[in-house]
């Protein structure tokens, strides 16, 4: 018989969570604890139903706002080749921000699941498998699949992400 | 693997952050229970004012938006392209992977009928692809790949997996059907009496949606088209009726969250439109067309498929592919050796399931 958690003993791992999802996305502190806030208030209004899973729902919907922000402040930038560079200078790294933001939006339910949960949320695989109600297997190939398409989408070779499978 | 886009300084929740947390979430509770008494998926619009910012983006962010580059219907008529996916339940090979296992076009035509037409997993796209395997590209290989291999116009983009369907079908309160003839399916759990009508919960819904091997019935995945397309609309009739349900919307709502993905363009409100003119359409007695598509066998080097032969353009006409449209030439090849394809049997006119008789008055 499990305890359903109080939603203020997960209130550190959920809030911190939040913003590293949203951070992620948006490279923006304001805006990252502005999601994270949110978020977190939205968890708290439905804990009832959301406390089974929550890390997953929190990951969700920080994704979907920080994915909202990111459409309504930005015009599509055009991913100029020129601008890439392997190493984290501050334009190469808001590019991966758009392209990874990008990217999320034309994923399948299930690739994008995987890809929020794994490298947005960074649970590790056995517990994304868990979520998801689905192997460590299939967990990988969706996550192989997306960094691939993801990289196409770049399409730049010097676009410094690591194998699928080293992390 | 991102790590390096993490903010360097290590985020700690402050009392500043905490107690907003608090207040909003306070805010939101009572937004909430504002909204069940207004009533209507629609009516989450009518609580902007109180909650102080838009209530129906908080409600509507927990759902899965994607970026679909549509192929609009330029005739009034509306087309929802319906996907559903199964990760289990496949063969080990196919476990959890991407596949569109049911594609059904739900139509709102001009003239207030209802349309809903099945497009095999198995068709012929192409370069030896097939339709279910387009989703590996995403929603929009899949829309793609409707749009170019049968001309079809797609408004709107609604993927759901099957355990989203138990949840969809439980929280608009059931999916009631006739059952016209015993069904037993024992690999899928499925035991159905006839009846002029029963409300399925959502387990037997998927059951249902589900079964290959339906005693007596021999056209396994073709048979199953049929009846997942039965099913899917009465699925979305009834959550236009659950749509006005205040009770049922945060059921609904949250099935959708937690299993489908929706096309940009496709807020709650309009999803409340199409799904409340189609319970509309179907209260007042709608002719609800649900034609087989014509298909070939094709064997070709690449696997088995189903194609579209010629005569496969009159269905589509009717569901808004455009006079003049080109359908692709599909490789020789039929099962029967002779080089050609051969049609394939397409179930009778007579489903084992349908929709309920509506009660007259």
């Amino acid at each position: 018989m499990s305890q359903r958690p109080e939603f203020d003993d997960r209130f550190e791992v959920l809030s911190g969570l939040a913003y590293r999802v949203a951070y992620r996305l948006l490279g923006n502190r304001e805006e990252a604890r502005e999601v994270a806030q949110e978020t977190l208030a939205r968890a708290f209004a439905r804990w009832r139903k959301v406390a089974g899973y929550d890390e997953a729902w929190v990951a969700r919907v920080a994704t979907n706002q920080a994915l909202d922000i990111c459409r309504r402040r930005r015009p599509s930038v055009p991913l100029d080749d020129q601008l890439w560079s392997s190493g984290s200078d501050p334009a190469n790294v808001a590019l991966q921000r758009h392209g990874l933001a990008d990217c999320l939006r034309k994923l399948s339910r299930r690739q994008r699941e995987v890809v929020v949960l794994r490298y947005l949320a960074d649970l590790p695989e056995r517990e994304v498998a868990d979520l998801l109600h689905t192997t460590v297997g299939s967990v990988k190939q969706h996550a192989h699949r997306a960094i691939s398409r993801l990289r196409a989408d770049m399409a730049s070779p010097a676009f410094a992400f690591p194998e699928a499978d080293d992390v | 693997m991102f790590d390096h886009l993490d903010d360097p300084a290590r985020f700690v929740p402050d009392d500043e952050f905490r107690q907003g947390v608090y207040r909003k979430g306070r805010r939101i509770r009572l937004a909430h229970r504002a909204a069940k008494v207004a009533g209507g998926l629609a009516a989450t619009v009518v609580v902007v004012g109180l909650a102080g910012t838009l209530y129906v983006d908080r409600r509507d962010s927990a759902i899965d938006r994607v970026e679909v580059a549509a192929q609009p219907s330029t005739d009034g008529a509306i087309n929802v392209l319906l996907i559903g996916t199964d990760s289990s339940g496949e063969p080990p090979v196919e476990a959890g992977f991407n596949r569109a296992d049911t594609i059904v076009v739900v139509r709102l035509n001009t003239d207030g009928s209802i349309g809903l037409l099945s497009l095999p997993r198995d068709l012929w796209i192409g370069d030896g692809q097939r339709l279910n395997a387009t989703l590996e590209d995403g929603p929009q290989g899949v829309v793609t790949a409707v749009t170019e291999s049968t001309g079809l116009p797609v408004d709107h983009y609604i993927e759901v997996d099957y355990a989203g369907l138990t949840a969809l079908v439980d929280g608009a309160g059931g999916l009631p059907l006739a059952v016209n003839q015993t069904l037993v399916d024992p690999s899928s759990g499925l035991f159905l009496s006839p009846s002029a009508c029963v409300t399925l919960d959502g387990e037997t819904a998927l059951a249902l949606a589900r079964a290959r091997h339906i005693d007596g019935d021999l056209t396994s995945d073709l048979g199953r088209m049929a009846r997942a397309r039965t099913i899917l609309g009465a699925a979305l009739v009834e959550l236009g009726r659950a749509g006005s349900d205040a009770g049922r919307i945060d059921e609904v709502t949250r099935a959708l969250a937690d299993h489908a993905v929706l096309d940009d363009d496709l807020t709650l409100d309009r999803l409340a439109d199409i799904a409340g003119e189609l319970a509309q359409r179907s209260e007042a007695g709608a002719v609800v067309s649900s034609p087989d598509l014509p298909l070939v066998d094709l064997m070709t080097e690449a696997g088995s498929f189903l194609g579209l032969p010629a005569d496969a353009i009159g269905v589509l006409h009717d569901f808004g592919t455009p006079e003049g449209f080109q359908l692709p030439e599909v490789p020789g090849g039929g099962s029967g050796g002779t080089g050609e394809p051969s049609p394939v049997a397409v179930p009778g006119a007579d489903p084992a399931i349908g929709p309920c008789e509506q009660a007259a008055g």
